[in-house]
């Protein structure tokens, strides 16, 4: 230790006071929108009662002093929702900045390798089918079909894309978008046959929470969780691949596995919030590119951030379209994300960098 | 004596190009030792970069064995040769949004723990190799806003934080300027003095390697033609093999012996490098290796009746060894060689058949497609394609 050449200490990234500041911020504005989204309703429930009602469901304490009405709309309807928007807005924010990271391309998001195309197809067919009663572990054939064909998306388009030397991730972008369109006219196709179902179909596609329920939810947020918490753990392999794949094998980081765990992760992650959302637009685009803006691109930092106001963002934007009349949530975020983008994009040419 | 930092031996590498494979390295044996210092010269395209690459493990040899501290190259994990040997590559875009430090903190991947900290280690390895690259200043600056010295420096102080034992440079001072290019290159000199760092440089100056260089590697055609000291291996007829170019040498006021090369004439671009034989693997290797045998027992006179006895259709893409011969330097007027590298055509003007694949095709072909071929040929007679004459 040559104690003598340290004049002064090193940054190795945000200080620690900075990423607290960050990060306790984010936690606060899941917690605050949860807490929001838990009250606010037609039915006129109190903080203190979904406090106490999910206190007794969880730990069985406490004195039942609510009517069963109230317990069956926080815990039954609310609460479930809530955590299934949570879920979905991190894993959707998680993985779009692993996607611009490993793609180093600012566009991406965490449909862009497929899964949405995939996964809508599933559902779609899944909704004209005559049995629809079909389930498995609570999920409805919709979400099974949904997330099985996100995923076997992504393993197609990473199989074409696949070759000798490895997979490039331009090859990887062009079969995406390729498999995405050939997947998307099947989607059309259905569509336009779907005849009185065609309002289901419509609502599944434009991506909304409505349906979420605790079994749901306990299929989608564990794998959601499971993913983002491996995925936070590779920050260093995602810093050095912003120096370009070359020197991230010079680094030591082995890039073709590291492109399949992040891949792969990324894409479980994705899948099954597809799965029990449908596909919800723009946050996996846009939150990435506003926490970057705001406290650089360290992914130490940035994933967990990113997790955290994807949560936050989702559960809002929710609220939003549950009292704007039950639009559905997609469209929400589709409204805000876009124009936001766009000035996000306007900064950019006028001459303040985006994205490096 | 000690155990050779890296140890390649007769090492075959390539890659694939339309028509065959491309052997950019053949039968390269090496022994680099501790501390050495050792620049690497050669044409555009004689294999530096791809001899760089073969020791850094990123480029798997065809042929041929790499050893790093005695071990095959192929037992080590990408992490664990990141832990040894450090690349410096021609060019690198610097991530916006970063400072110089958390560049420089980049280097430390292969060594840093799964977690999220950094252990004391990382900071001292940081902290000494920003010192030693003179870049301390730097260190809080944003890597958009640095020049290009600085830049260079912050790529130096990246490869000194992963404490490497072989740093391999490529062209580090091509784009600096005299000044910055001899500091570059006596920082160097102090890292394999002080931390015992094996140091290989590919550099493109003659008077600049034969100044700092005790180790001389000349590369021709991915052969190494010459491997020693400077005054031994920059003989004038080495660099005008290696290169295509006539140079002389000219003794400085210290006594010190350089090369100068000669100003080409306006004929043609150089050939060096570019022009070296494509060689198709589908089971010409014997026609190949007359081929080679041909051109290295007298390389400037013999190629065009060796290419003439290697008929159409075999398989080899007879690419004209145009290397100017030294008394031939004025008459010869090449075509640009990255397009003669992708031309169909041998010295004959006959159409060649780059592999079996496009042989069967072109025969299920209609006669359009013949007719066409017929026109190459007629086209040919006056010289070249009617695009690449006129540039």
């Amino acid at each position: 230790m040559s104690a003598t050449t340290v004049v002064r200490p090193i940054a190795f990234g945000p200080s620690l006071g900075r990423s607290t500041l960050i990060l306790g911020g984010g936690g606060a504005l899941v917690l605050l929108a949860a807490g929001t989204a838990v009250v606010s309703g037609t039915s006129g429930i109190s903080l203190g009662d979904a406090a106490a009602i999910v206190l007794h469901r969880v730990t069985g304490i406490g004195p039942v002093t609510w009517p069963a009405s109230a317990e069956t709309i926080v815990w039954e309807l609310r609460l479930p929702r809530v955590v299934a928007g949570m879920a979905v807005g991190a894993g959707l924010a998680c993985a779009g900045t692993v996607f611009q990271a490993l793609l180093r391309n600012p566009m991406a998001d965490p449909y862009i390798i497929g899964p949405a195309a995939g996964a809508s197809l599933g559902a779609v067919i899944a909704l004209l089918l005559p049995v629809a009663t079909v389930g498995w572990l609570g999920m409805g054939l919709v979400q099974l079909l949904a997330f099985a064909g996100g995923l076997l998306t992504v393993l197609v388009v990473f199989a074409i894309a696949r070759g000798r030397g490895g997979t490039p991730v331009v090859t990887l972008l062009l079969a995406g978008y390729a498999v995405s369109s050939l997947l998307s006219a099947g989607v059309a196709l259905l569509i336009f046959n779907s005849g009185e179902r065609l309002a289901a179909v419509i609502s599944w596609l434009l991506g909304s929470l409505a349906g979420a329920s605790w079994p749901r939810v306990g299929f989608a947020a564990p794998l959601i969780v499971i993913s983002f918490s491996l995925l936070l753990l590779r920050w260093r392999s995602l810093n050095a691949l912003l120096l370009g794949e070359a020197q991230a094998a010079h680094l030591g980081v082995d890039v073709e596995r590291e492109k399949r765990i992040l891949i792969g992760l990324a894409a479980l992650s994705t899948s099954a919030g597809v799965a029990i959302s449908g596909t919800i637009g723009f946050v996996g685009l846009v939150v990435p590119h506003l926490v970057r803006l705001a406290i650089g691109p360290d992914h130490r930092l940035l994933l967990p951030a990113s997790m955290l106001y994807g949560a936050g963002l989702l559960l809002l934007a929710d609220l939003g379209a549950r009292l704007a009349g039950g639009i559905p949530v997609g469209v929400v975020t589709a409204l805000i994300g876009a124009p936001f983008f766009l000035w996000l994009l306007r900064r950019s040419v006028v001459g303040v960098r985006v994205s490096r | 004596m000690t155990e050779p930092v890296v140890r390649l031996t007769a090492v075959d590498a390539g890659y694939r190009a339309a028509g065959g494979e491309r052997r950019v390295l053949e039968r390269v044996d090496l022994e680099l030792r501790r501390a050495e210092m050792v620049a690497v010269l050669g044409a555009n395209g004689s294999g530096k970069t791809t001899l760089l690459g073969v020791m850094a493990g990123t480029i798997q040899p065809t042929a041929g064995s790499v050893e790093l501290y005695g071990r095959p190259i192929g037992t080590w994990s990408r992490a664990e040769i990141a832990r040894s040997v450090a690349v410096l590559p021609q060019s690198l875009e610097l991530p916006a949004g970063f400072r110089v430090s958390e560049v420089v903190a980049m280097g430390r991947t292969p060594h840093a723990g799964r977690w999220f900290g950094w252990e004391p280690d990382d900071r001292r390895a940081v902290a000494d190799a920003l010192r030693d690259a003179d870049a301390e200043s730097l260190a809080d600056r944003p890597v958009t806003e640095l020049s290009g010295g600085e830049r260079q420096r912050v790529l130096v102080a990246l490869a000194l934080a992963q404490e490497p034992n072989l740093l391999l440079m490529d062209e580090p001072t091509t784009h600096q300027d005299v000044a910055h290019a001899a500091w570059l290159l006596s920082s160097v000199s102090r890292l394999a003095h002080v931390r015992g760092v094996t140091v290989v440089v590919v550099l493109h100056d003659l008077v600049l390697a034969g100044m700092w260089a005790p180790r001389v590697i000349v590369l021709d055609c991915g052969h190494i033609a010459a491997d020693g000291p400077a005054e031994t291996a920059l003989r004038p007829e080495v660099v005008r093999r290696a290169y295509g170019v006539a140079v002389e040498t000219a003794v400085t006021e210290q006594g010190r012996r350089i090369l100068v090369p000669h100003l080409p004439t306006l004929a043609g671009a150089p050939s060096g490098g570019s022009t070296c034989p494509l060689v198709d693997t589908i089971g010409v290797r014997s026609s190949v290796d007359d081929h080679r045998a041909g051109r290295h027992s007298d390389r400037q006179n013999t190629d065009r009746s060796g290419n003439a006895a290697v008929g159409p259709g075999n398989g080899v893409r007879n690419m004209p060894d145009k290397r100017p011969a030294d008394d031939r330097l004025q008459e010869q007027s090449p075509a640009p060689s990255d397009a003669d590298t992708d031309s169909q055509e041998d010295t004959e003007g006959h159409f060649v058949m780059p592999n079996i694949a496009a042989a069967r095709a072109l025969a299920n072909s209609h006669s359009r497609e013949i007719e066409r071929n017929v026109r190459v040929r007629v086209q040919h007679k006056d010289g070249r394609p009617g695009e690449k004459r006129n540039r």
